[in-house]
């Protein structure tokens, strides 16, 4: 049984950067996200995001917790932008948020070894499920 | 070559010498022969039984040899049968009578031998070969009618595979189009359950209750705007692929606005350059499938660039203009233009030079069924060199020509 305040505690003091073009999913995931962790940085394009998460890096000097991203996004998409983090932190922790009804990019995903995938429209289990594993025994 | 055994021969004449006569010399030929007397019997015999010539005397007491030959011309089973005169003179008005009853010759008594004999065989092979003739017609006419039927039945298929496609886009677009809102609605009751469990309001004062009261009062006029989103979605989709036959009066303008608005819902045009050179022209006509032909016409060009992405222009041209009633819509691109041989094949059904996944081949086909078989219309396509800024580009032009401008 997955329990919110457990998820909470392991997530309250992690800090995510969240990606995603649509205003409205944007909103409605990221007070989601405000709910378990202490920041939650929220960017619409895969640009904007790598510049995020560089300047993540710069002021903390240490990178960001944990990545949640949109795939289908305009200017740089949500793969390429894994490819990019993945390059300056093999070991970055990305969670995607992809629709059933996508293109087929679970070959990229496998070769970007991307563990944490969550179906769109979002159920409560997955969510709760993937934030738990995805913010276990995390190590700066 | 005649069978004489196998031909059957009808002697009528009231006058037993010549009966005779006849009778000997056709029958040392070989041909089967069978006489009347008097007129009634032989009417009687001519449409009981089958015969393949008819030799008949004019003059009879009784009905005449010319009223024979009307009533058995009149009747479907003996119409055919080759008639041959016997006249006693070679009166011009005689024979000119019996050619207009329906004779195909005239014999003058007394006989010649060999002048009877030539006339019967060549009026009996005439008749074999007419029937011959009218057999192959009939084999002809019912080989082209079953495959006109054969025909008719795979274009209906074909149209319900169309159909079937078009719904298929449609379901597709509509899915894509309600994928946002429902990750919304989702995202939404997700967080209420959230800030419960989490118990980020404290309920049991009155401070709380009231923030939670307002939290919720927010949230649920937010999921109310999404549900608003589906439905419109629907209803914009039910609005454009609803098959109403009705013509109605629109703006092309709007209808060519409309069009690529719903395109763009479902695929990525931002690296085109989409150009509008459009008259405002009123139209009366099928509104709906118009806007499908350019759907179908604007994804064939946008398809056309997809090995292009080297190439830094990408422009569609939308021209409208409206001359005599008749309106000219021009869709143009600069996407390298289509080759030769394949040129004349685009509008046939399954032709497809796209990937599988891409395309069916059924766009193009159903274009230009629409356009002729719904329109009355015509649809022309053809390379054109498309200039953008000095530079000549090859490019396709596909032209519609339908009625119904105002």
């Amino acid at each position: 049984m997955l329990d919110y305040c457990d998820i909470f505690s392991k997530c309250e003091h992690l800090h995510a950067l969240y990606v995603e073009d649509d205003t409205d999913v944007a909103q409605e995931v990221s007070e989601i996200l405000n709910d378990f962790f202490a920041t939650v940085t929220v960017v619409e394009d895969g640009e904007d995001g790598f510049e995020a998460y560089k300047l993540f890096y710069q002021n903390n000097n240490h990178y960001i917790d944990i990545v949640l991203t949109d795939i289908n996004m305009p200017v740089l998409n949500g793969i390429d932008m894994s490819k990019k983090i993945r390059q300056l932190n093999p070991a970055q922790r990305i969670i995607i948020l992809t629709a059933m009804h996508d293109p087929d990019y679970s070959e990229e995903l496998k070769n970007l070894n991307i563990q944490y995938i969550i179906k769109k429209p979002i159920k409560t289990k997955d969510l709760l499920l993937t934030l738990s594993q995805a913010s276990s025994n995390i190590i700066r | 070559m005649i069978d004489k055994n196998k031909t059957k021969i009808l002697l009528i004449d009231d006058n037993p010498k010549n009966l005779q006569i006849a009778m000997n010399i056709l029958s040392s030929e070989g041909y089967k022969l069978i006489y009347a007397k008097d007129s009634e019997k032989g009417l009687y015999l001519a449409q009981n039984d089958d015969f393949d010539l008819i030799l008949l005397d004019v003059l009879m007491p009784g009905i005449d040899g010319y009223t024979i030959c009307t009533k058995l011309k009149n009747n479907p089973k003996t119409q055919d049968i080759p008639i041959i005169f016997l006249t006693v003179k070679d009166e011009e008005q005689d024979i000119i009578k019996g050619f207009e009853c329906g004779g195909v010759d005239y014999v003058t008594k007394p006989f010649q031998v060999a002048v009877l004999l030539k006339r019967v065989e060549t009026h009996l092979t005439l008749a074999q070969q007419t029937k011959k003739l009218k057999q192959l017609n009939q084999d002809l006419n019912r080989q082209v009618h079953d495959q006109v039927e054969k025909i008719r039945l795979k274009d209906q298929i074909l149209f319900q595979q169309s159909k079937m496609v078009s719904m298929g886009e449609m379901i597709a677009n509509i899915a894509h189009q309600w994928r946002q809102p429902l990750t919304a609605i989702s995202a939404a009751l997700v967080g209420i359950k959230t800030k419960v469990h989490l118990k980020k309001f404290d309920l049991k004062t009155e401070k709380g209750s009231k923030a939670f009261e307002d939290y919720l009062t927010k949230k649920f006029d937010d999921i109310q705007e999404y549900i608003d989103t589906l439905s419109t979605t629907v209803d914009d989709f039910r609005y454009f692929f609803r098959p109403k036959k009705d013509k109605e009066h629109f703006e092309l303008q709007h209808i060519v606005d409309k069009s690529i608005k719903l395109l763009e819902e479902g695929i990525d045009m931002s690296s085109i350059k989409i150009i509008k050179e459009i008259e405002p022209i009123t139209m009366i006509g099928l509104k709906n499938e118009l806007s499908q032909v350019l759907i179908n016409l604007l994804k064939n060009a946008y398809d056309a660039f997809e090995n292009k992405s080297n190439q830094n222009a990408k422009e569609i041209k939308i021209k409208a203009a409206n001359i005599d009633k008749t309106i000219h819509i021009y869709i143009q691109d600069n996407a390298g233009g289509i080759d030769t041989e394949v040129l004349p094949k685009i509008f046939e059904p399954y032709f497809t030079t796209k990937h599988q996944s891409n395309g069916t081949g059924l766009g193009l086909y159903m274009v230009s069924e629409i356009i002729q078989k719904h329109m009355k219309g015509h649809i022309y396509v053809e390379n054109i060199s498309y200039t953008i800024d000095n530079l000549t580009y090859k490019g396709v032009q596909f032209h519609i020509e339908i009625q119904g401008g105002v």
